[in-house]
């Protein structure tokens, strides 16, 4: 279970409908499966699993954008929003909300934050350094709570 | 928003149990769908794009032999390829779905298999087949042009291996250039199907 909830949490940051957000995590199972040989023992395991299922996350929602040549993020019809409720808790759906209105690797920066990753893990999986990554949570959170305060639309 | 987003998250996960985990059973349907379809769509386009070649071709074998048979037997050969691709087009409809997704996936790879094998054959022995027709339709008409011309030249053994080297060239290049556009256009799905395939019985394996 803790690893399927971390898979959860970050395709449901990608995802506006329950039928992209089960296309997205059987995706990054299937991925998981294919690429689990890769795995190297020196590294954490949930730090590979965070860098692979937010890559393919990143990829099919690139693959979507040249699909359909528009940022998912700019226009969510109510239907979609209705669609993306899929938390019991009500604060917790209007927190995703407000994360996918964030950058693609915002997203998933604020989802290790949240998930207590240290800077320095998160910097691994997005191949940057834990200071980078201090200041851009700070950012993130700024913004987020911009959102959930209605001041940006 | 009085709470902090950390707060939020906390209260939301506290019982991280109660997220519903989706069915993983699942996996490949949705999978397999997507790769059928694009397998369909390019076999759809590539049947009727045989209808504009076989206007070509007639026109430019009607216009350089100047005989209606050759026209006629390069309009039969073209409508018999079409009418045999749609044929297997409709088979591939019918497969049987009611299985499981494993072995729908194997019909179709072996349905691949077959149409690949059986359209070798037909390159290989119906293309030269109408190479003779063409010759042998040429040699019996009166007609004057540059393949009567090459007869003339050529004399009676020269005429049968030009014959005979035509009759091999038409099919080693027909079966190469089948070969060479099959991989091209339907390459990418026979190579994903194979992969779902492989991760299935690694799967049921496991």
């Amino acid at each position: 279970m803790p690893y399927a909830a971390i898979i959860i949490k970050i395709c449901r940051a990608y995802t506006n409908t329950q039928e992209d957000f089960e296309d997205y995590y059987q995706e990054v199972c299937l991925q998981i499966w294919r690429s689990r040989k890769n795995f190297r023992e020196e590294a954490q395991w949930s730090t590979w699993l965070y860098r692979l299922s937010l890559n393919t996350c990143l990829t099919l929602l690139k693959k979507k954008k040249n699909k359909h040549q528009q940022f998912a993020t700019d226009y969510l019809p109510d239907q979609l929003v209705e669609d993306s409720k899929a938390f019991e808790d009500e604060d917790l759906n209007l927190l995703y909300d407000a994360i996918r209105q964030l950058a693609e690797v915002d997203r998933g920066i604020i989802l290790m934050y949240l998930e207590e990753r240290s800077y320095q893990e998160i910097a691994v999986v997005f191949d940057t350094n834990a200071n980078n990554i201090g200041v851009r949570v700070s950012r993130i959170k700024e913004r987020l709570k911009k959102i959930l305060d209605g001041k940006v639309n | 928003m009085e709470k902090s987003i950390e707060t939020i998250w906390k209260k939301g996960f506290f019982n991280e149990a109660s997220v519903d985990i989706p069915k993983v059973n699942n996996l490949y349907n949705r999978k397999s769908i997507h790769v059928m379809d694009k397998l369909l769509r390019t076999l759809q386009i590539d049947l009727w794009s045989l209808l504009p070649v076989t206007a070509l071709v007639t026109g430019w074998l009607f216009y350089l032999s100047g005989s209606v048979w050759i026209g006629a037997g390069s309009l039969m050969f073209c409508i018999a390829l079409f009418l045999v691709g749609k044929s297997k087009v409709d088979q591939l409809r019918r497969l049987d779905k009611s299985g499981s997704c494993f072995q729908y996936l194997r019909s179709v790879k072996s349905w691949i298999k077959q149409t690949i094998s059986y359209y070798t054959k037909v390159m290989a022995f119906g293309a030269p087949m109408f190479t003779v027709f063409v010759h042998l339709t040429m040699l019996s008409l009166p007609t004057d042009n540059s393949l009567t011309g090459t007869y003339e030249r050529l004399g009676t053994n020269g005429t049968i291996w030009f014959i005979a080297l035509t009759t091999v060239a038409t099919a080693a290049i027909g079966v190469i250039v089948y070969r060479l556009s099959f991989k091209v256009l339907y390459g990418p799905s026979l190579k994903k199907i194979e992969g779902l395939i492989a991760d299935m019985e690694e799967l049921r394996a496991a």
